[in-house]
């Protein structure tokens, strides 16, 4: 029991970081309009999560410091502001996204409209921050997210013709009624989406948190192997049903409700209320993810002590950073902003920021003198050096491309 | 160098923002754009009646939460809206009359058909609801011949 429970920071990681809010909108949005030919991309950002929140831990377990942390205080102060500043901006963005994401869930359920919700949202996160030790907090949400399976379920229970869902994946071009542009812009978007900084940062700083060594290493690299693919099951599963649900009818998704309504019609009620509640751990996981990310990240850089496992007391700076941000992406939700627009160019937006989180890593996990036995072998490198490079394509191309397509409306 | 360099890199990056902006915004320019916008709106209202008559059947076989079909009936209706009120805000150039009136006439059609639905479920009129979504497919079917039409 005790050894299905470690597995849980990775499971939070995957179902609150790979599964959030960008995800389920992108993935369903992409089922949608172009079936599974996208879904080589999701199992590309499954390889480059792992690999860089591997090596991201790893770097933890040998320092007992995260790994950016360590990168950004190696490469200067004004390259660490960058990183900062930028990341911090995307990650406020997706904490309301989130939070509106739990909203949107709790309305599905009770049909009352979403911006009451929100309050409420905010107060529970608040709640589940103050009173829940780390560990409890991450199982809860990791096992309330598996809730997310049934997604794989209703794939089977549609009965799809496999031969068509076959070529669908292994067809790398966009369909008879979209443009290669607005293909690419999805391609941006769902390595966006499945590829959060913010993912790094929690698994590193939480292997901190946990006070993981290098003796840890299995633990860490089992929390990866099966945390993340798992997240790229889900991805993949929410794209196949709306692709088998919604493609046809040429619905185009731009709401939450129609993420699950492929659900519903494969299994009904109970499939339904499963997904709302899998929906739910999803986006409360990952609003507490990002702003965990957020406390983290400013904390590290100002050299602040920080950690969830200190009373907030002991770490006043860490937890009012928080706070602030909560209550920011509070009166941002409450604004009436479409949560969908804000999650699509907050996910546009990060991925045109993973090189410089990436470099940094890679470059530390690299390093003999610090890393001895546990710096990088040819594995991390080809696989790093080859997220990388997408990464700086897609980092050129995701505003032009956000901008072209109008949001990938046209 | 630095005290040009901000400055410009700012004025640069604001320059930038607003073309981004004005492109993403624009109204459609000649026959050929109104035409793209009409097909786009045209491809928005099908997407939001197909979506409808899908929480209509999955309510009518007791699929659904009630709360979840009520909240798809309103988005689908809002957004039907939003799109059937964008298009008729674009000036038409010339030669695009009929166009415009056949598209704003369905738009019309459809934002009724889906406020019908919307009403009968907050007023609970779930018996209702399988009479009230039978017109969607027509409508959707009629809507998406105009779209393949009106491409430019």
């Amino acid at each position: 029991m005790k050894k299905a429970f470690a597995f849980t920071l990775g499971t939070l990681s995957a179902i609150g970081g790979f599964i959030d809010i960008g995800d389920l909108v992108a993935d369903a949005q992409v089922g949608a309009r172009f079936g599974l030919r996208l879904a080589w991309v999701t199992l590309f950002s499954v390889a480059g999560i792992m690999c860089f929140a591997e090596m991201a831990g790893r770097v933890s377990l040998k320092t007992q410091r995260p790994a950016l942390a360590l990168a950004r205080s190696r490469l200067g102060p004004r390259f660490g502001l960058f990183g900062l500043v930028g990341s911090l901006l995307v990650t406020a963005l997706l904490v309301m996204a989130e939070l509106a994401g739990v909203a949107l869930a709790l309305q599905l359920a009770t049909s009352l409209n979403y911006l009451l919700w929100v309050p409420v949202a905010a107060l529970l996160v608040l709640l589940v921050f103050w009173l829940l030790p780390f560990e409890i907090m991450e199982r809860l949400y990791g096992m309330l997210g598996l809730a997310m399976l049934v997604f794989v379920v209703a794939v089977f229970q549609l009965d799809p013709d496999w031969s068509t869902l076959t070529e669908s994946a292994t067809t790398v071009a966009p369909t008879e009624k979209e443009s290669w542009a607005t293909y690419l812009f999805f391609v941006v978007t769902l390595i966006g989406a499945q590829m959060t900084p913010y993912e790094m940062f929690f698994f590193s700083s939480g292997a901190v948190d946990h006070r993981w060594r290098p003796e840890n290493i299995k633990e860490l690299r089992a929390n990866v192997l099966i945390g993340f693919p798992l997240g790229g099951l889900l991805a993949v599963a929410i794209q196949a049903t709306a692709f088998l649900v919604l493609f046809e009818p040429g619905i185009t998704v731009e709401h939450l409700s129609q993420t699950a309504l492929p659900v519903a019609v494969a299994l009904g009620k109970i499939g339904l209320i499963v997904a709302i509640v899998g929906i739910f751990a999803a986006t409360f996981g990952a609003t507490l993810e990002t702003l965990f990310a957020t406390g983290y990240d400013v904390a590290q850089y100002f050299g602040w002590s920080y950690g969830k496992v200190q009373p907030p007391s002991r770490a006043s700076r860490f937890t009012t950073t928080m706070l602030a941000m909560l209550l920011g992406a509070t009166a941002l939700a409450l604004t009436t902003v479409n949560p969908i627009t804000v999650t699509i160019v907050a996910v546009v937006f990060s991925a045109s920021l993973l090189p410089f989180l990436f470099l940094p890593v890679l470059l530390v996990a690299n390093d003999r003198e610090l890393m001895g036995e546990m710096a990088n072998g040819r594995l991390s490198n080809f696989v790093g050096t080859a997220t990388l490079g997408v990464s700086c394509v897609v980092s050129v191309l995701a505003l032009p491309l956000l901008v072209l397509t109008k949001g990938g409306t046209v | 160098m630095s005290r040009v360099f901000w400055p410009t890199t700012l004025f640069a990056a604001i320059f930038v923002t607003a073309a981004a902006l004005w492109y993403v915004t624009a109204p459609p320019k000649g026959v050929d754009g109104y035409r793209e916008r009409a097909a786009s709106t045209a491809e928005t209202l099908v997407s939001q009646l197909e979506t409808a008559r899908l929480w209509a059947q999955s309510e009518e076989e007791g699929k659904a939460l009630r709360t979840s079909v009520l909240v798809g009936f309103e988005e689908t209706e809002e957004d039907a809206e939003a799109a059937a009120s964008a298009f008729e805000s674009y000036e038409p150039p010339d030669g695009v009359a009929d166009l415009r009136e056949e598209l704003t006439s369905l738009a019309a059609e459809a934002t009724e058909a889906l406020a019908a639905l919307r009403i009968a479920a907050q007023q609970e009129r779930w018996e209702d609801v399988p009479e009230l979504s039978r017109p969607l497919p027509e409508l959707s079917e009629k809507l998406s011949a105009l779209e393949e039409g009106a491409e430019p």
